[in-house]
C-alpha cells in the first residue's frame, strides 16, 4: 500500500516537473488590464515589434512561469558600469524594451536597511499599542520578490545589441534562439536589476539604483490616452504638471536612446506590466526555442542590503525574524521594556 | 478602456454612483457599529455621590461638557487628562552606557523606539512633582542631525487632592486656561528637562491657587511645546495648562 502511495506521489511530482505551463485558450489581447501607466498583461503574453501580442508558448517550448519556488543555481554580483555607454557597432541589430514591471514573481527577494528599519518601526508601534500581545494574524515582513521578464531573442541575421530598461526590480531572463548572437546587453534600472541565462561571451553594461541618476538617465515611457493617469488628468483636472513632466522625461529619454543607440523611442517594446518580450520574428511553427527557466540558472544581480533567495514562505519567515531582531536591538535588547517603560 | 465605447461616460457615471451608494451604506454601517461598540460611559461619579453639578452636560444632550469627565473621574486615569509635550534630546542620550549608535539607516528606528523610554522617564519626573499615577499613551520621535524630537502623550492622575464638595450646594462647572510661559522660555537640550520640571511645578501652583480661591481644582491638560529658536540657537519653550473647578451656585 505504502509503495503504491509512494509511486503515486512520484508520478504526480514527475508530471508536475515535466509539464510546461500551457497556453491560455484566448486571444492575448483579451487579457489586458488598465493600469495607471499603461496596460498589464497575462503572465504568458509576449510583446514583439509593433506591439504585437503573442503567447510566449508559441515561441518557446517547455515554458514555465517563474515562481518563488524556482531557485537559481548561482547568484553573483552584477557589476555597476560607468556612465559612458557602449554604442552598437555597424551591422548590429539593436532592440530595446522598457517595462515598469512584470507579474511573474521570482525567488529573489530583497530589501534595504531603510525598508527593514521602517517595518521594524511599524512592529514597535504595534507592540506598544497591543502591549506585547499582538493579534495572531499581525506579521511584519520587509521586502518583496523581484519580477522575472523573459526576453526572447530570435534575431539570427545580425549580432544583437539589447537595451533593457525597467521601472521596478526586475530580472531579465534571456531566451536565446539557436544561431542568435547577443553581443551586448545594456541594463538600465532605477532600482534593482538582474540578468539570468546571459549567453557566454555576451558583454554586459549595467547601470542601476542611484547610479542611473548619476548618469542623468531617467527612463520614461511616453504617456498615452489609455493610461489611467492620463485619463485622470483629463477627467479630474489634477496632476497636469506631473503629466507634463512625464512627457518631458519621455522626450529626453527618447532623445538619449537615439543619440546613444540609434533607436527610436517608438520602437521600444514594453508597457506597464509585461512579462515576456520578443526581439526578432516569431519562430515558425514547430521551430520554437527551448525555454531556459530561472531555476538552475546563473543570475547576475545588483547588490542589496538584504538578499534572500528562497521560496516565499521561507523568505517571509526569515524577513519576519530580521524585522523582529531589528526591533529588539532598537529596544535595547528586550521588547518587554517597551511595555513596562523601564529601560 | 471605455474611451472608444459609445456608453463609456454613462458606464463610468453609473459605476461612480454605485460606488457612492456603497460608500454611504458602509459609512452608515460603520458609524452604527461605532456607536454600539464605543459608547462612552455616561455615568457621573459625582452625581452618584450626591453632588449636583447643574451644567455638567452639553445643553440638551447626554454628553459631558469638554473636560468635565476628567474632573468627575478625578482619581482615575482618564484619556482626556493628558500632558502633551515635545522635547529635544541628543540621540546619544537615548543610548545605554557604552552602547554605540547603530548604523545610519537604523538611527531613526532607535530614536522612535526609545522615545517610549524617554516618555516613561518623563512620567517618573511627573510622579515627583504633579502626578500620583502616570502612563505613556503614545510616544513618537523624529531624528534630525543627531537630535531627536520627541512627541509624548501622557495620562496622569493628579497628586494634589481635588478639594472638598458638599451635597447641600449645587455646583457649576468652570474651566480656566493659563499660559505658563507668558514670556516664552529659551532652553537648550541640557536644560529642557529641568525647565519642564519647573513648568510642572508652576502648573501645580496655579491649581493650588484655584483651589484656595474656589475650594477645588483639577488639572485637566498640559501642553508643552519646544521649538528650535534660530535666534538663540536653542529652543523656545511655551506651555499652557487647563484647569477645571466647581463653583457653588447661589
Amino acid at each position: 500500500m505504502l509503495k503504491k502511495i509512494a509511486l503515486g506521489l512520484m508520478l504526480i511530482s514527475v508530471a508536475a516537473c515535466s509539464d510546461s505551463d500551457s497556453k491560455p485558450g484566448t486571444d492575448p489581447a483579451n487579457t489586458i488590464g488598465n493600469e495607471l501607466r499603461g496596460y498589464s498583461y497575462h503572465s504568458d503574453v509576449m510583446m514583439g515589434k509593433g506591439r504585437q501580442l503573442h503567447w510566449v508558448q508559441d515561441a518557446v517550448s517547455g515554458y514555465r512561469r517563474s515562481g518563488t519556488d524556482m531557485l537559481p543555481a548561482k547568484v553573483t554580483k552584477l557589476k555597476r558600469s560607468g556612465c559612458s555607454f557602449p554604442r552598437p557597432k555597424d551591422g548590429q541589430a539593436v532592440f530595446a524594451a522598457h517595462v515598469e514591471g512584470g507579474v511573474q514573481q521570482s525567488s529573489i527577494h530583497h530589501f534595504s536597511k531603510r525598508q527593514l528599519a521602517k517595518r521594524a518601526e511599524s512592529f514597535v508601534r504595534a507592540y506598544v499599542k497591543y502591549k506585547g500581545k499582538m493579534p495572531s494574524g499581525m506579521t511584519f515582513t520587509a521586502g518583496s520578490a523581484m519580477r522575472t521578464i523573459n526576453a526572447v531573442v530570435t534575431e539570427t541575421a545580425k549580432p544583437v545589441f539589447l537595451v533593457l530598461a525597467s521601472g521596478s526590480d526586475v530580472v531579465w531572463n534571456i531566451q536565446k534562439a539557436p544561431g542568435t548572437t547577443i553581443d551586448r546587453i545594456v541594463v538600465l534600472s532605477g532600482r534593482m536589476a538582474g540578468l539570468a541565462n546571459v549567453p557566454q561571451g555576451t558583454k554586459v553594461h549595467a547601470v542601476y539604483g542611484k547610479g542611473l541618476r548619476k548618469c542623468r538617465v531617467q527612463p520614461a515611457r511616453t504617456p498615452e490616452k489609455h493610461w489611467r493617469f492620463v485619463q485622470n488628468v483629463a477627467e479630474l483636472g489634477t496632476g497636469a504638471d506631473k503629466l507634463k513632466e512625464n512627457r518631458k522625461r519621455a522626450s529626453s529619454f527618447g532623445f538619449w536612446l537615439r543619440k546613444n543607440f540609434g533607436i527610436a523611442h517608438k520602437s521600444v517594446i514594453g508597457d506597464a506590466e509585461l512579462s515576456n518580450v520578443l526581439f526578432g520574428d516569431m519562430p515558425a511553427a514547430g521551430a520554437s526555442l527551448p525555454f531556459r527557466p530561472i531555476a538552475e540558472a546563473h543570475v547576475l544581480l545588483s547588490p542589496a542590503d538584504h538578499l534572500l533567495v528562497a521560496p516565499k514562505t521561507d523568505f517571509e519567515q526569515a524577513s519576519r525574524n530580521l524585522v523582529r531582531e531589528a526591533a529588539v536591538r532598537a529596544a535595547g535588547g528586550d521588547l518587554e521594556k517597551l511595555v513596562t517603560g523601564v529601560n | 478602456m471605455f474611451a472608444g465605447e459609445p456608453f463609456g461616460l454613462a458606464a463610468k457615471l453609473l459605476s461612480l454612483a454605485c460606488f457612492a451608494v456603497i460608500l454611504a451604506i458602509n459609512i452608515d454601517v460603520f458609524n452604527h457599529v461605532n456607536r454600539i461598540t464605543e459608547t462612552p460611559d455616561m455615568t457621573d461619579p459625582l452625581e452618584e455621590a450626591g453632588i449636583t453639578v447643574v451644567d455638567s452636560r452639553e445643553p440638551g444632550k447626554t454628553e459631558f461638557r469638554s473636560g468635565y469627565r476628567s474632573l468627575a473621574r478625578f482619581d482615575e486615569l482618564e484619556e482626556r487628562r493628558s500632558i502633551r509635550l515635545t522635547a529635544h534630546v541628543p540621540l546619544s542620550r537615548l543610548l545605554r552606557p557604552g552602547e554605540q549608535p547603530p548604523e545610519a539607516e537604523m538611527r531613526e528606528l532607535l530614536a522612535k523606539t526609545r522615545a517610549n523610554y524617554f516618555a516613561a522617564q518623563e512620567c517618573k519626573h511627573l510622579l515627583k512633582v504633579l502626578a500620583k499615577e502616570c502612563v505613556v499613551d503614545t510616544a513618537n520621535a523624529r531624528l534630525d542631525d543627531g537630535i531627536v524630537r520627541v512627541e509624548a502623550h501622557l495620562n496622569f492622575v493628579q497628586k494634589a487632592g481635588f478639594g472638598t464638595l458638599n451635597t447641600k450646594n449645587k455646583w457649576s462647572y468652570s474651566t480656566a486656561e493659563i499660559d505658563l510661559t507668558k514670556n516664552p522660555l529659551t532652553t537648550t537640550v541640557n536644560r529642557s528637562a529641568g525647565d519642564r520640571r519647573g513648568l510642572y511645578r508652576t502648573a501645580t501652583k496655579h491649581c493650588a491657587e484655584i483651589r484656595r480661591r474656589e475650594g477645588n481644582c483639577a488639572l485637566s491638560g498640559l501642553w508643552i511645546d519646544e521649538r528650535p529658536d534660530a535666534k538663540s540657537g536653542g529652543y523656545r519653550l511655551t506651555a499652557r495648562a487647563e484647569y477645571g473647578f466647581l463653583a457653588p451656585v447661589n
